[in-house]
Parts: C-alpha cells; structure tokens; sequence
C-alpha cells in the first residue's frame, strides 16, 4: 500500500486533504506532520515507513517547505521521494523555487472540495502509478 | 553729594571718570548704592576704567550709564560730559536714539554682540551737531546670575581717520599709480648725509641693493664715464639755492652686473631751509633709452642723406669744440687743402683758410655755439697756390651722450658760383650801362663798346651793328645787316627770337629774348638780346636800338644749380625715410618723396602747392607755426611723438610722428626752405596707449572686484598693503614687518599659510600661491575669509626677490557656500529619511500583497470548503455538518480579526501624527481593566511601576501596550503562575548611545514589559516584529502575525525603538525607547 506524507501546519488543512484523499477510495495510506522539521524528525525515525508521495505546504513556523525542501534534497535516502507543493500561494517566485529545487509539482490549494479531490486523483495517478 | 562713597577697588586707576562716578549720587538712580552692585558690574567696571580704550557701559532696566577716560573727549566740550555719567541712555541720546536703541535690544535680547566699523553717527557735541564716525561694538554683559544686564560698547573715533584715509588714498593712489604706470625711476636724497633713498624700480637700473639708504656715490658710480662728472656737476648746482633747485638731465647709466645701458631722463627738486640750505632732493627717473633710439634713428636717416650729400661733392664733418676733436669725409680735405689727406686735426685745417677771412670764421663760429647754427664763405689757400671759395654751413647735432658742443655740417666749393655770381653782377651792370648809353646812342655810339650793340629803322631792319658784335660772329658788317644776323642764332630758338622781335615792334615795346648762337670761334653760346623803341630828333618813332650780349656762363650757372636741385630731389626721393622740402614762407611742398605723401596719405599733386593747401587738414595744427618759426630763426626743431590729424583714405585719424625741420640755406647763407624728415611711430605710439589703457583697466578690474593686493619684501621680510587690505587687517601702517600680519591669520590656520607661502618660494615649486584663510581684524576683531593669490617675482639673476599678490574678501561666499552645505546636508537627510520610510512602505506593501494572496486568502478558502463539505453532509451526517458549520464561523471572525488588525496597521502610517501629553499610567490602567478576564483566567500577576507622561499619539499608546500585554498573557506557560512586570526609567545619554545608537540624541525612557511566558529563540528576536510572522502554529495560538509589526510601526512614528530579549521556556523582555518629547516638523 502506497503511503502519502502531508507536511502543513493547519490543522483544518490537513482534516480536509486526509478527508478528500480517503474518499477517493484509491487504497493510498495518509500520513501527516506540521512543519518541516517535525516531517523530517519522522522521515528519519526507525519505524516510519517512507512515503511515497511528500505533500508540502509552504508558509509553516518552525520549519517551512523551501528549508524542508532543501533539505530533503541533501538527503541520500529521501531524496528520490517526489515532493509536491500544496501551498495557498500562486506566486511565481515560489513556482520558481519549487521547480529549481526539484518538486515534481505546485499545487494550489483549492476553494471547491470536488475540486480538491479531481487533482487528487489526477496526481496520486499520475505519481503512484495506480 | 554722597560722601559717604568710599575708595571702592573698582575704581583704582580711574582717573577723571572714576572720581565723577565715586562721587555720583548713585543711590537716586534706579541701580543702587554701588554696595548693592553685582560683582560681575564691579569687574566691568573695573576693566573699563583702567583701560586706555575708549569703552562705556549701559547697565540695567534704565540702561544707566558708565564710560572711562578715554572715551571721554568724544564726547566733546559743551557737550554731554560730565552729565552723561549715571544718566539714563534715553535722556543722553535723543539724536542717535532711534538707530542704538534697536542695536542694544538686540544685544539685550539675543546675547550676541553686534559691531560696525567707520559708522557715521552725528552727536552733539562742541555746542553744535556733528558728523563724527565711529566703529565700535556693543556686546552683551551679564550679571552674577547671568542673566543679561548690560551692554558694553567698545568705540573707536574715526572721523579723523576717515576723512583722512579718503584723501590719503586719493593722492597716495593717484600717485603710485602714476608714477608706476610711466615706469618712473624715484629718488630721495638727503644732502646731509649723502645718502638717498630710491624704489625698487630705480635700484634695479643702477644695480643696487635693497639696502635702505644709499650713499650717492655707489650709485654715481654706475653712470657712463663720460656723463658722470656732468651728472655730479648738475645735482650739486641743483643743491645750490641760487640756481633755484631744478635738476634736467640726461645720461646713461650701465648697470654693473647685467651690463644694461640705460638712457635715463632725470627731473628733480631740491627743498631749502630758511637758511637756503638743502634739506632734501627728490625726483624720478624716466627710462629714455627708446625714446633715445628713435632720435639715434632719426640721426641715422640724417647722416643718411649726409651720405647724399656727400655724393653731391659736399665735404662732410663734424667738430667737437670741446675737445678741438674732428671727423671729416675726403671731399672735405679736397675741398680745403686740394688734396685728399687723412689724419688732419682741426688746427692743421685753419692754415689753409685765407688769412683775411680767419676773423669771418672766428665770428661764426662764436655765433654758431650760442645759436647752434653757423655759416661762413671763407677763402681757401689749396697746397698748389690756388685760391678757392667755400661755404661751410653747420648745426649742433643732438647726440645720446648730451654733449652740447658737437657740430655737424657741410662744406661746398662755392668759386664757380661766385664766379658766376660775379659774372652775372657785371653782365647787369653792363646791361645797366649800356641802357644808358642806347639813350644817346647818335652820339656815343663807339665800338669801343664791350657790349654788342645794334639799331634798326622803323621796319626793324637792322642798320647797325658794333664792331663787339662782327668779331663775335665773324661776318663783316656788310652780312650782318644783310640778314647774316640769323645765321647764326641757333635754329631752335631762331623762331621764338623773331617773334618776339616784332611782337615788339608791332607793339612799340620792350624786348628780351635769349637765344643760342654759334660764335665765330664755332662755340655755341646763351646771348640775350634786349631792345627798346627810339625817337627821333622830332620826337617820331625812328627804330629799335639793342643790345645783345654773351650769357652763357650766367645761364650754364643757373643750370648747374637746376642740376644741383634735381640731385637733391632725386635724393630725396629715393630716401628709405619720409623726406620733403618746403620753400619759402608760404612753406610750398617743393619736393617731397613717396613715403611722406603717402604719410600725408596724399598724390604727387600736392608738390607745388603750399603745405596748407596740399595737406589742408594740417591747417589749424601746430606745424605750420613751428616751420613758420623755423623758417624765421633758423633754428632746427626736433618733434617727438607728436600727434598729427591726416586724412589718408577719406579717414581723419591721427598718426604719431619723430621729426625735424631743418632750415636749407643758400649758398648767401639765406634760408629759402625747410627740409622735413619724419618717421612714423603712430605704432609704437598706440603700443604705448594701450599699454597705459591695460594698465589702468587692471587697476579698475582690482578696484571693481575689490580685490586687496600686498607684496611680500623676501629681502626685508616685510609686507606692504594697499590701502583696502590694511582697512581689512586694521593696521596702523602700509607696511610691516610679516609676523605682524601672519599673527593677524585665524591660528588655525596661520602655521598652513606660512608652510604655503615657503613651499611657493622652494626653487623647484610653480612659484605660484593660491589659499584661503580667515583673518581677523586687528581692532575690531572682525574676521574675514580672504582668498590669496600670489607670484613669485625674481630679479634678474633668477633669486626670489618678492611674493606679490591680490586678496579677495570672500567671507560672504564662503558663508553662503557654507550655508548651502548645511542645507544640503538637511535635504540629503530629510530625503534619506524618505527614502527609508519609501522602503519600509515598500516594504510593507509587499507583505500586504503577500497577506492578501495567502493569509487572507485562507478563512475564504476554508469557508468555501466547509461549505462544499457542510452540503455533502447536511443530510447524511447532521452532527459532522454542525462541527462545519462552527469550523466557518471560525474562518469567518477569523478573517474578521485580520481584516481588523490589516485596517489598524495600515492606519499607523500616512495619517498625520498628532502628538500629545499622554500619562502612560492612565493607558496601562485602561489596557488592564479590558484585560480583567483573562488575568483571572491565567490567574496572572501583573505588577506596573510609575510610567512617564510623555508626548505621543494616545491611540497608538494604548494600542502598543495592548499587544504586548495580549502576547504577554497569550504566550504564557501553562506550567507556571505567569508574572509580567512593567517597568521604566529615565535614560541617560551615555545609556541611550549603548542601547540606541541610532536615535537622535534627546531625552528618553526606557520601559520594559517582562514576562515568564514560552519565550523564543533569541535568533528569532528580529524575525518577529515582521509582519504576519509566525513562530507557532496557528493552532497553537492564536493570533493575526500583525500585533509585533504594529508595535514596531508605532514607535517609528514616535522616533523610538522596540526590542525583544528572550530564552526558550524562561520568558521574554520587551525593551521600548521612547522620546519624552516629540520633534515639531
């Protein structure tokens, strides 16, 4: 069973994410952490079963996407793990830094919850191979 | 009279003034008994009146007044003295009240001195109002409390000065100015020490040293040898009373280092005593040498036509009778002697004049030194026997070395032309004779007759011929009468000698005719025939009777003299300078050759005409009265430089001429013209025009641009100032000694000048100084920022001999420069200042842009989901679609918080500050009591010591303090009893520079907001005053990420600072610096 990992800080962000990819039925395990250093303190640990698939949001405290992003990146082990933005921004700049650093895509986050759930599983798809 | 004054200390040493104020009622005035008079008045008083500078004093409400001796005369006799002591200013002042009584306010009030310098203020004094100029200052006096009380006026009369200084300037400036710009030479000699004094000017010339008195004899001996002793002679005439002083000399001078021959013109003056004894001689010198050349030139172009002359078969000489020395050309020895002989002295040429007419030549000679001109026919006895006539005509010749006795002149054999004079005598005589004898020629007609003589009948047949006229023609009397007569007159002039013939008889009239004829011996001779009409006895018309006679060797004289004058003309007109003759008294142009006409800017029409008529526009200048004059004495004149209006090319200008007008004689010594020789130096003329012009545009552009100028003596060490940098400097002399005027240099800069001044003087410098100091006034104080230009002046030998340059007062400019540095210095700021808060604005745009895509953003975007989510589950799952419903209301006041605080924010900027009084003690109260509920809740203490009142926005207060409470309470720990206390104090400078560098210094103080709570990173202590930056989680706590951002803003707009210390899990210090008053912009 393939595993998803989303990285955000709002905790109604992640009820709604967790909410849409389970209704979609697409038997893709889900996985969550607040920030970027909490995501990686997880990523690392023994008994954490490497994602599949890295959702992350970008504006976090502590640890935010561009430095889990980044850091990631350096890392032998999870580099090879496709990391998507889920960001409420749209800016170019972050676009631009996401590709530079290697996400495999920029997701805006979505005002319409059919909407949510068509990218989705459009992209678990088009990543997971299911 | 208060007699019970006694001997205060202050008014030791005061002299008149001191006594008058010891024994003046003081206790009537509204100062008081001198017992209750401030110490700090004592002292004034005190420095005053032991001071020799005039000085007085306005103390108190009253302004009553106080002054020492010295300024005591200006206030005149009959005046305001000695009432004025203890007097009220109004009640002394009336006439000059309206102008002080501003001045001593000001002083009064702002506590800065004002001064004026050469000010015009009329008082009365002497019984009448008068203008009297002063240049003081009035500077403020305070009293032990230093408070203001007083103003003391340090005054100097300068009435006298003034006006003095105004003439003086005039005369000093008119004569150096003149005197410098004719390059005058000047002298100062002091017959009784033999010694003089003299300017640079003539030093140089002579070579002497900047010594400064010379012995006469040191600079004599730098005089020409052969002018010296004449030059001696002159100056002890001139020292002598009965020769009334005068000294006109010229001489050369040969300077004895560099060998340069000067020409020098000395005039001078020496002053006697009563006693008739010299006390002093003083004159210029004026440099010559060129005026000089062009007289030698002058001299040239004579001995230049001498030379034509000479070819004329002239003997030439030139005798000096002081010496008995003479030069003489070989004609002349010719013409004397028969024989061309070298080496003759002027004694050996005496033997060969006849001894007869030794007296003749005697006499001249005599003449000729007192005139200057002499002529003379001699006889000269030749080596061979024979007898020779001569004339020698001479003139004084003017030369660079000012002999008097040199002569110039001329000899000519003059025997044929006596002969021919004789001749011609004889021939008239004869004429003369044989008239008479035509009369009664029926008697006496013989042929014993030297004359030919012949009649004709009424016809004009000739009828008679005399045996003089057979033998001349060599025809018997029998061909003559048969008209032989005409075969012998030379074809040419036979047709001209008949008519006129009977022309004459046709008309009864005389007639005389020359003709050429051959005579019997084949000689073709001049004959002049002459005739009248005779009667006969009865008194009828008879015939002609005639005579006719040899005229050849009158005529071949007067066409030698024809020659002679075509010579001369050829000479003259071939001459390399402008040369023409005049003759007779109407001055006719009888020659003139091309280089004079066209000076006359005329044609060769104007030769034949009388000078007046050829050039007319001569007529009304000086020239034609000087030939007239010369034409009159025979006296040569000399012309120099003098200015002439022609009209050459249809254009009057003048034109500046050398010249001489020389008298011509003749061979009977008489003068018959003047020969004129001119050289044009209209060039050298405008050269020197334009010379004088530049020079005296260079004083008037130093006076228009008010420039000062001084020269630095590197010999003497001394300076000299023209008159505007003495006023500048306020010295008593023109010229002092350097330390005296580099003292008067600001110090702070005096040590840089002098440096500067020496490097302009090192061998290997640009010799050129270029500084700008301040100086200060020496009696008035004033300072002025002076701009110095200087150059080096060597003398001849290359050695720095001055430093010379101008100053220019550029105080006001340097002011202004100073002024606008200033000033730009403040917009620079104000514009920095601008900018920073631009991009702070910026700044906070691009976050606002940030929220307004993002955090703003988020509550829409939840609300619309949970509304999506809130549908789906309306119907299925009531419960789950209630937890929606309150998770939107969440987004929504969420949303309403942010839209709240992004509105508060915004609002801290652009709006206009009103600052105002605000007691933070009352905020914090109202900020506490809103808080009440969760102080309870949280069960904190909160602890608030005494806070300033302080000038700022009271809304901002209350807005700052609200947030840092609200974190305060918000990020306690849940573990420990939160505890914040408030505190505050007054900054020290020393304080506000370690903790504040960046504000302005000012008063300020310091409050602290300390709590126990969660604490952060103190790497993040910045971070967190960004706008809608977050160290938690939004469900950790909550919050807008504006509140730090607002507090920041709020003390920038109060010119204040917020930090923030703090430690993980110990707590956290906010440190606020606030201004106690704000800045009014």
């Amino acid at each position: 069973m393939k595993t998803v990992l989303l990285i955000d800080d709002d905790a109604e962000d992640r009820e709604i994410f967790s909410d849409s990819l389970l209704s979609l039925q697409l038997g893709v395990r889900f996985e969550e952490a607040e920030n970027g250093f909490e995501a990686l303190v997880k990523l690392n640990s023994a008994g954490f079963k490497k994602p599949d698939l890295i959702f992350v949001d970008l504006n976090m405290p502590v640890m935010d996407g561009k430095q889990f992003l980044i850091l990631i990146k350096q890392d032998k082990n999870l580099k090879d793990i496709p990391v998507i933005i889920y960001s409420t921004s749209s800016s170019l700049g972050d676009k631009a830094f996401a590709l530079e650093h290697q996400a495999v895509l920029f997701m805006t986050k979505q005002y319409s919850i059919i909407q949510l759930q068509k990218e989705l599983k459009q992209t678990i798809n088009d990543f997971l191979n299911l | 009279m208060d007699n019970q004054n006694p001997t205060y200390f202050f008014l030791q040493n005061g002299g008149e003034t001191a006594e008058i104020i010891r024994n003046t009622e003081w206790s009537k005035t509204s100062i008081g008994r001198p017992e209750s008079w401030p110490e700090s008045l004592k002292n004034t008083l005190s420095t005053m009146l032991s001071s020799k500078f005039p000085m007085f004093l306005w103390w108190g409400d009253d302004l009553i007044q106080f002054y020492n001796d010295s300024y005591r005369p200006s206030l005149g006799n009959n005046g305001k003295h000695p009432t004025a002591m203890g007097q009220k200013a109004v009640d002394c002042w009336p006439e000059i009240w309206d102008f002080i009584y501003p001045l001593i306010t000001k002083v009064l009030s702002t506590g800065k001195s004002v001064w004026y310098e050469d000010l015009l203020l009329p008082i009365y004094r002497n019984g009448e109002l008068e203008d009297v100029y002063w240049t003081f200052s009035y500077s403020p006096v305070r009293d032990d409390s230093r408070h203001i009380k007083g103003v003391l006026v340090v005054c100097n009369e300068t009435t006298e000065k003034v006006n003095y200084n105004r003439i003086l300037k005039q005369n000093k400036d008119e004569l150096e100015f003149a005197i410098n710009a004719a390059e005058f030479g000047t002298f100062d000699f002091n017959p009784e020490t033999k010694k003089f004094s003299a300017n640079s000017r003539l030093k140089e010339w002579f070579g002497l040293m900047s010594d400064e008195e010379i012995l006469l004899s040191s600079a004599t001996a730098s005089i020409a040898e052969s002018d010296r002793q004449r030059v001696i002679d002159s100056i002890n005439l001139a020292l002598q009373f009965e020769y009334g002083g005068k000294f006109d000399i010229e001489y050369s001078i040969i300077n004895p280092k560099t060998k340069v021959t000067r020409i020098v013109h000395a005039l001078g003056k020496a002053w006697f005593d009563h006693t008739k004894k010299p006390y002093r001689f003083n004159g210029t010198l004026q440099d010559i040498t060129s005026h000089k050349n062009a007289a030698e030139e002058l001299l040239k172009s004579r001995q230049l036509t001498d030379l034509t002359i000479k070819s004329m078969g002239l003997g030439l000489f030139n005798v000096n009778f002081a010496d008995n020395s003479i030069d003489y050309s070989p004609e002349f020895s010719m013409l004397l002697t028969g024989k061309v002989k070298k080496n003759l002295k002027r004694k050996d040429f005496l033997k060969y004049v006849h001894p007869e007419d030794l007296s003749l030549r005697a006499k001249a000679v005599k003449k000729g030194i007192n005139t200057g001109t002499f002529f003379y026919t001699p006889r000269v006895i030749w080596d061979d026997g024979s007898v020779h006539r001569i004339a020698v005509s001479a003139a004084r010749i003017i030369n660079s070395s000012g002999s008097n006795s040199i002569f110039s002149g001329t000899v000519a054999d003059i025997t044929v032309q006596e002969q021919n004079r004789i001749a011609l005598e004889q021939a008239e005589s004869k004429l003369q004779h044989a008239k008479r004898e035509a009369d009664t020629l029926f008697q006496n007609v013989t042929d014993s007759s030297p004359t030919g003589l012949w009649l004709s009948n009424k016809e004009g047949e000739l009828t008679y011929f005399n045996k003089t006229l057979i033998e001349f023609t060599g025809q018997t009397g029998e061909e003559l009468l048969n008209g032989g007569w005409s075969s012998v007159i030379f074809k040419e002039d036979l047709k001209n000698a008949i008519i006129s013939y009977t022309d004459a008889i046709a008309r009864r009239a005389h007639f005389d005719v020359l003709f050429r004829a051959r005579k019997f011996s084949g000689e073709m001779i001049w004959c002049r025939a002459a005739g009248d009409p005779f009667l006969d006895a009865d008194g009828n018309y008879a015939g002609y009777a005639g005579f006719c006679m040899d005229m050849d060797e009158i005529i071949s004289g007067r066409k030698a003299m024809a020659e002679s004058q075509e010579r001369i003309s050829l000479m003259i007109e071939q001459s390399p300078v402008a040369i023409c003759l005049f003759t007779g008294s109407e001055m006719k142009i009888e020659i003139a050759n091309d280089i004079m006409i066209s000076y006359w800017g005329k044609d060769k029409s104007v030769i034949g005409k009388p000078m007046e008529e050829g050039v007319p526009e001569l007529k009304g200048q000086p020239f034609m009265e000087i030939l007239r004059d010369v034409y009159r004495t025979g006296e040569t004149y000399y012309g120099r430089a003098m200015p002439a209006d022609l009209n050459v090319k249809g254009k009057l200008s003048t034109y500046y001429f050398d010249f001489t007008y020389t008298p011509i004689r003749d061979s009977k010594n008489e003068i018959y013209g003047i020969m004129d020789i001119a050289i044009d130096i209209t060039d050298q003329v405008a050269a020197a025009k334009k010379l004088d012009e530049t020079r005296a545009a260079l004083a008037g552009a130093i006076e228009l641009a008010e420039l000062a100028t001084w020269k630095l003596n590197l010999d003497t060490g001394m300076i000299t100032c023209s008159p505007r940098f003495k006023h500048w400097l306020g010295l008593p002399e023109h010229n002092l000694p350097k330390d005296e005027i580099f003292y008067l240099i600001a110090e702070t800069h005096r040590e840089k000048v002098i440096h500067s001044i020496n490097e302009a003087l090192r061998p290997e410098s640009s010799d050129f100084y270029d500084y700008e100091f301040p100086i200060i006034n020496k009696i008035t104080g004033q300072v002025r920022i002076i701009h110095a230009n200087a150059q080096v002046l060597h003398n001849k030998l290359g050695v720095p001999e001055y430093l010379s340059g101008t100053a220019q007062d550029v105080t006001k400019e340097r002011e202004l420069q100073e002024e606008l540095k200033f000033k730009v210095k403040e917009r620079t700021a104000e514009l920095h200042a601008a900018n920073t808060e631009l991009e702070i604005n910026n700044q906070e745009l691009k976050q606002f842009a940030y929220i307004a895509s993002h955090d703003l953003q988020e509550p829409v975007r939840k609300i619309s989901i949970f509304t999506d989510m809130l549908k789906n589950n309306l119907e299925k799952n009531p419960e789950k679609a209630m937890t929606y419903i309150e998770k939107i209301v969440g987004s929504t006041r969420r949303m309403e918080n942010l839209i709240k605080d992004v509105l508060g924010f915004s609002q801290l900027s652009g709006i206009a500050k009103n600052y105002e009084s605000v007691n933070l003690n009352l905020v914090m109260q109202d900020i506490l009591s809103e808080f009440d509920l969760m102080i309870e809740q949280k069960n904190a203490v909160i602890k608030v010591e005494d806070l300033p009142v302080i000038e700022a926005i009271p809304l901002q207060m209350s807005q700052l303090f609200t947030n840092l409470i609200s974190n305060a309470l918000k990020y306690s720990r849940a573990e420990v009893v939160p505890y914040i206390i408030i505190s505050s104090e007054m900054l020290s400078e020393i304080n506000r520079q370690a903790i504040a560098p960046d504000l302005i210094a000012g008063k300020y103080f310091k409050i602290t907001i300390t709590d126990n709570g969660i604490g952060f990173s103190q790497s993040y202590s910045e971070q967190i005053f960004n706008i809608f930056q977050r160290l938690h989680g939004k469900d950790e706590f909550a919050g807008t990420g504006i509140g730090l951002a607002m507090c920041r803003k709020i003390l920038q707009n109060h010119s204040g600072q917020i930090t923030a210390n703090s430690m993980e899990g110990i707590g956290t210090s906010f440190i606020i610096i606030i201004p106690l008053y704000q800045e009014k912009s």
